[in-house]
């Protein structure tokens, strides 16, 4: 344990170290929700009731995309990917006591924590400048089901992403196949918007994939719009795919060590 | 001259061609995957939101797609010329900048070519198409004028885009910094995908005066449609030629200021 919590005072270290870099992408997170949050006023401003959202859950959509991508679709183990590929940095971890996902999962809970607490700031703000009507959920059981979906879609996106960068043990060319891959999982996910927007057969497939349990599942929870059958498919889906990507990152891993060649080590 | 510079144009192209495509064609091709699905995505969910409202800011559909579309051909067209201003800071880094400055070529040009990719012409092509079948399409009749005028103010969107990112490569040059701000300039541009009439009168101000989206984006697709008013014809052609002088400028600045920083 006191290995990990060692490497969390670097990750801080790290984070106050490029703290403009820092600035620079929550100023660039701004940009998306300020658009975001317009164009669902526009729309709405003609409209009470779209896709089964009212004006003031859609902006709530908009405000907790911001505070789920800080949380949920953030994870440095795209890192992985040009650990594998280049400079015989990844085998200094093999001969390190360290478990090289628990590692990175440490890395990430402190990003995720700091992160949050800049998303939480960047909403407020946001919230009070355009003065957002929003939709507050006051029932305890459906917050506590939002928080338990969060925590799911935590996992599976950080094996997602793991599973993505070991695709480097067999092509050190894992950039491009990420940058496709985290696109059309933000989009599927509902990170854009939510998924009612498109057609009902694309969402019934979605559903099927571990994507819309990222983002849409968990907001709609919030907003009070999973019915008892949606809860059960959605924690079922959920859990089924964290079992499958956590398998299949383990038998990933092992293959990939298997072939790993240490090039530049 | 024009053609000195087309052909080593198409050399520095043919070259990252073969680094890019032929050394890493996996990568390559999720990349372009990875630019139509995103896409495809924001045309569909467009399509779709605008299905069910019939208009955005009141925009029909296909004035909306106009707006979109007009949006992905200044930018990706940007992208496809200028991507090596991105790489500025590194160059110069790297030491690379030097070795450009004792050949006889334009500095400017040559960071500016730095990173070609043919491959852009997988999604600049489609783009054009779809524009094209936008444009057929709108709701509004377009005269003779109004598309002249749309392609005037299109190609000075593109040298408004030009100008800042001159400016980019002269502050990277200058300062050696640069690195995510290129960033907040390429967000902020997305905000042109959206009609201008559905954000707040600050926002407004900012991406027409201080990064000037609008100018690049908004107004070209506005006067096609008839409802730009000639003073803002002017004012947006008055903004590309000083931008672009002041770019020039402050670039031939960067050069005389430059220190190599590295070797």
């Amino acid at each position: 344990m006191r290995k990990y919590l060692a490497v969390s005072r670097i990750t801080v270290s790290n984070i106050l170290e490029y703290r403009w870099n820092f600035l620079i992408g929550h100023l660039r997170s701004i940009v998306l929700l300020v658009m975001l949050y317009y164009l669902w006023t526009a729309v709405f401003s003609k409209n009470n009731n779209l896709f089964g959202y009212g004006l003031a859950q859609m902006i709530t959509y908009v405000l907790l995309v911001t505070i789920i991508r800080a949380i949920v679709l953030n994870s440095r183990t795209d890192n992985i990917s040009g650990e594998i590929s280049g400079g015989g940095k990844f085998f200094t971890y093999l001969l390190q006591p360290i478990g090289y996902l628990r590692y990175w999962f440490t890395i990430d809970v402190v990003y995720k924590i700091i992160d949050l607490a800049a998303a939480i700031i960047e909403v407020t703000l946001l919230a009070l400048i355009v003065k957002a009507t929003l939709f507050l959920q006051t029932n305890p059981v459906s917050i506590f089901l939002f928080l338990v979906s969060l925590g799911l879609a935590i996992l599976l996106y950080f094996f997602l992403s793991a599973l993505i960068s070991y695709v480097t043990f067999w092509t050190y060319q894992g950039w491009g196949i990420r940058f496709a891959f985290v696109l059309f999982l933000e989009f599927s996910a509902g990170a854009f918007f939510p998924l009612n927007v498109l057609p009902a057969t694309f969402v019934n497939f979605l559903k099927l994939t571990p994507f819309p349990y990222l983002v849409f599942f968990p907001i709609n929870i919030y907003l009070g719009k999973a019915n008892f059958f949606d809860l059960v498919f959605g924690f079922s889906m959920s859990a089924l795919w964290l079992a499958i990507l956590f398998l299949t990152a383990k038998v990933v891993w092992r293959r990939g060590l298997k072939i790993y060649e240490a090039a530049g080590g | 001259m024009v053609t000195h510079y087309l052909k080593i144009w198409w050399q520095l192209g043919v070259i990252n061609f073969n680094i890019q495509y032929v050394a890493s064609r996996i990568s390559t091709t999720f990349l372009i995957l990875g630019k139509i699905i995103r896409f495809g995505f924001f045309f569909f969910f467009l399509v779709a939101l605008l299905t069910n409202t019939k208009t955005l800011a009141g925009f029909s559909l296909y004035q909306t797609l106009l707006f979109f579309m007009t949006f992905n051909f200044v930018d990706i067209t940007i992208q496809f010329l200028l991507r090596g201003i991105y790489l500025a800071r590194q160059l110069v880094r790297e030491g690379q900048f030097d070795s450009i400055l004792v050949k006889p070529i334009n500095p400017l040009f040559r960071v500016a070519s730095h990173n070609i990719d043919f491959l852009d012409f997988f999604t600049l092509v489609p783009t054009i198409i779809i524009l094209g079948i936008v444009i057929s399409r709108l709701e509004t009749p377009t005269t003779f004028l109004n598309l002249l005028i749309y392609f005037a103010l299109v190609l000075n969107g593109l040298v408004v885009a030009t100008a800042i990112h001159i400016i980019v490569a002269a502050v990277a040059v200058w300062t050696q910094e640069i690195e995510q701000e290129i960033w907040i300039y390429r967000d902020l541009m997305t905000m042109g995908r959206f009609p201008l009439e559905i954000y707040s009168a600050p926002v407004k101000t900012v991406i027409t005066f201080i990064i000037p989206v609008a100018v690049m984006v908004t107004f070209p697709a506005k006067a096609l449609l008839g409802i730009l008013s000639t003073q803002l014809v002017i004012v947006s052609l008055t903004i590309g030629v000083l931008l672009l002088a002041a770019s020039l400028k402050i670039w031939s600045l960067a050069l005389k200021n430059y220190t190599s920083v590295s070797g």
